[in-house]
């Protein structure tokens, strides 16, 4: 149920995908995020779809599993797709009410969704193939610069690499206290949207108070181990850039120029 | 309410590679107001299991019964179910969640649509039995402590009244006294309510005084399903699997090879305490 979600899971395996550096996949999303919204038709999305795919069998993740990623911006995507249809101007197509479909709604609305799927499952991929501790630590590397300007990227990193350690920490909690309640006859699947809503209150109080409680004890473990922030702290793994890195980052910009130069 | 499971398997995460098989052709039958102990290594699939026997995990083959019924058919009530076999996890007090103690083991019978007398009157009833005094019912669970806590949790489960009640690791974390209480509480409770007990331990010495039975898990399968005497008669098997039997059994069995004592196959300590005080005193 609440393990359907793998937005922002790691999928371990052996691929050359996983053993790229972080600071590649990091700025490969990046670039891939620029190019979907470089084009503005659909023959654009020919080779945007073509790289994730390629990129995708590489990786060796079941399509399955890259789809119930998308199943959590499910919402979102027909959210999206029934306003761009109802709201956009144009020839109209079927009328009922104050209702209109428009061509140039049906299209925006095909356009639209096409490009977020696009999106969370391109994005979805970095986190699907890096470790929540490479992650970060290609972010500390690639924002180092911004300390001149006084910016903590080390407090922020390390911010972002607890949150992210947390979030699987947190789903099993939610579902150890889900099914707890639920063995105490609390029902989260009938009933209407307010009565649902309602019957969470018993998951979130508990989560919450073992959210602060874990927040504490991993403050005071940190402490414990003399952690002070990132001053002279060195690394286990550090980062290093191999030939396979530079081979990525000649063909993301070759990608991207690519797409620059798409009618 | 007795318990059959048939050949149950259950695998997590079918088919990616995730995949793992937690339970595989575990077979056995609970009779009505049995007390087994289970027992296993950390991830033998005890969790899965007893996750099994209210329906909150279906298992992806073999089938379950209660008193001869499927609980998978599909008229079976899933209710109905969740009502008759209650479950306390680990840890229970983490899943307190309302401003007083009193609405929080309320919240189950409330579940169950009784009406406010009658679930009050659960309520009362169930916390006397786990020994929380009435003063504490207003009071907001988190003010409680760690033992009390765990009481509350555990009378949240009572106040359903099920006919089933499984525990795992209901004394983990406690100080020795605590242990002790929580599980002579629940000793007597099924004295009383005459229920089926499933106690899931870590601890051979807690299974060896209250259980009649125990079933041992291992790997996803159940290696050992028998009396106490037998069960823990086979060390050796035990020990390969990470598990031991208890502290006390070893001694005696130490003061037998010494020539010491005669008796074999000792499992209490009340026991050890008679036999050894009879020796002592024919000295």
């Amino acid at each position: 149920m609440i393990r359907d979600i793998t937005i922002g899971q790691y999928y371990p395996s052996e691929s050359v995908i996983h053993r790229l550096d972080a600071r590649v996949k990091f700025i490969a999303t990046i670039a891939y995020v620029v190019a979907l919204f470089l084009f503005d038709t659909f023959w654009g999305f020919l080779p945007a779809a073509a790289w994730l795919l390629v990129i995708i069998l590489v990786s060796g993740i079941p399509f399955r599993f890259i789809l119930k990623g998308l199943k959590a911006v499910l919402f979102l995507l027909i959210f999206l797709a029934v306003f761009n249809t109802l709201m956009t101007p144009g020839e109209v197509l079927a009328q009922w009410w104050i209702f209109k479909i428009t061509d140039k709604g049906l299209e925006n609305a095909g356009f639209m969704s096409l490009r977020l799927s696009l999106l969370v499952v391109g994005s979805g991929m970095m986190t699907y193939t890096t470790t929540p501790s490479q992650l970060t630590a290609g972010m500390e590397s690639i924002f180092r610069p911004l300390g001149i300007f006084k910016v903590p990227v080390h407090e922020v990193a390390m911010m972002m690499s607890i949150a992210l350690r947390f979030i699987p920490i947190l789903l099993e909690e939610t579902d150890k206290i889900m099914k707890a309640q639920q063995a105490r006859g609390a029902d989260f699947e009938s009933g209407n949207i307010f009565k649902r809503a309602k019957a969470l209150i018993p998951v979130l109080v508990p989560l919450f108070v073992s959210a602060f409680r874990r927040a504490g004890e991993l403050a005071e473990a940190m402490e414990a181990r003399c952690y002070h922030g990132g001053k002279g702290r060195t690394k286990l793994h550090p980062l290093k850039f191999a030939a396979r890195d530079y081979i990525s980052l000649v063909l993301i910009v070759g990608f991207v120029v690519g797409m620059g130069f798409m009618p | 309410m007795s318990i059959t499971f048939d050949k149950v398997e259950h695998v997590y995460g079918k088919g990616t590679s995730f995949e793992k098989m937690a339970l595989k052709d575990v077979s056995f039958h609970i009779r009505d107001g049995e007390f087994v102990g289970l027992i296993g290594h950390t991830g033998s699939g005890k969790s899965t299991l007893i996750q099994h026997m209210n329906g909150l995990l279906k298992c992806t083959g073999g089938n379950i019964y209660y008193d001869g019924k499927d609980i998978s058919d599909r008229e079976y009530d899933r209710k109905t179910l969740r009502q008759n076999v209650g479950i306390v996890f680990q840890y229970p007090e983490h899943q307190l969640f309302e401003a007083t103690v009193g609405k929080d083991v309320a919240f189950g019978p409330c579940n169950l649509g009784l009406p406010d007398l009658q679930a009050d009157l659960r309520t009362y009833e169930a916390l006397k039995s786990v020994g929380i005094d009435d003063s504490l019912l207003d009071v907001s669970p988190f003010d409680l402590s760690g033992g009390q806590k765990r009481r509350v949790a555990i009378a949240g489960v009572l106040a359903m009244k099920p006919k089933v009640l499984v525990l795992d690791e209901p004394a983990a974390g406690l100080d020795p006294v605590g242990r002790r209480d929580i599980l002579e509480m629940i000793a007597r409770i099924r004295r009383e309510e005459n229920i089926t007990v499933v106690l899931v331990s870590h601890s051979m010495e807690d299974v060896a005084e209250y259980v009649d039975r125990i079933m041992v898990m291992n790997d996803g399968a159940l290696a050992m399903d028998g009396t106490v005497e037998e069960v823990f008669a086979r060390k050796e098997e035990l020990e390969e699997m990470g598990l031991s039997v208890p502290q006390i059994t070893l001694l005696m069995q130490d003061l037998k090879d010494e020539g010491l004592v005669s008796e074999t196959g000792i499992y209490t300590m009340d026991e050890a305490v008679r036999i050894l005080s009879q020796r002592l005193l024919k000295r």
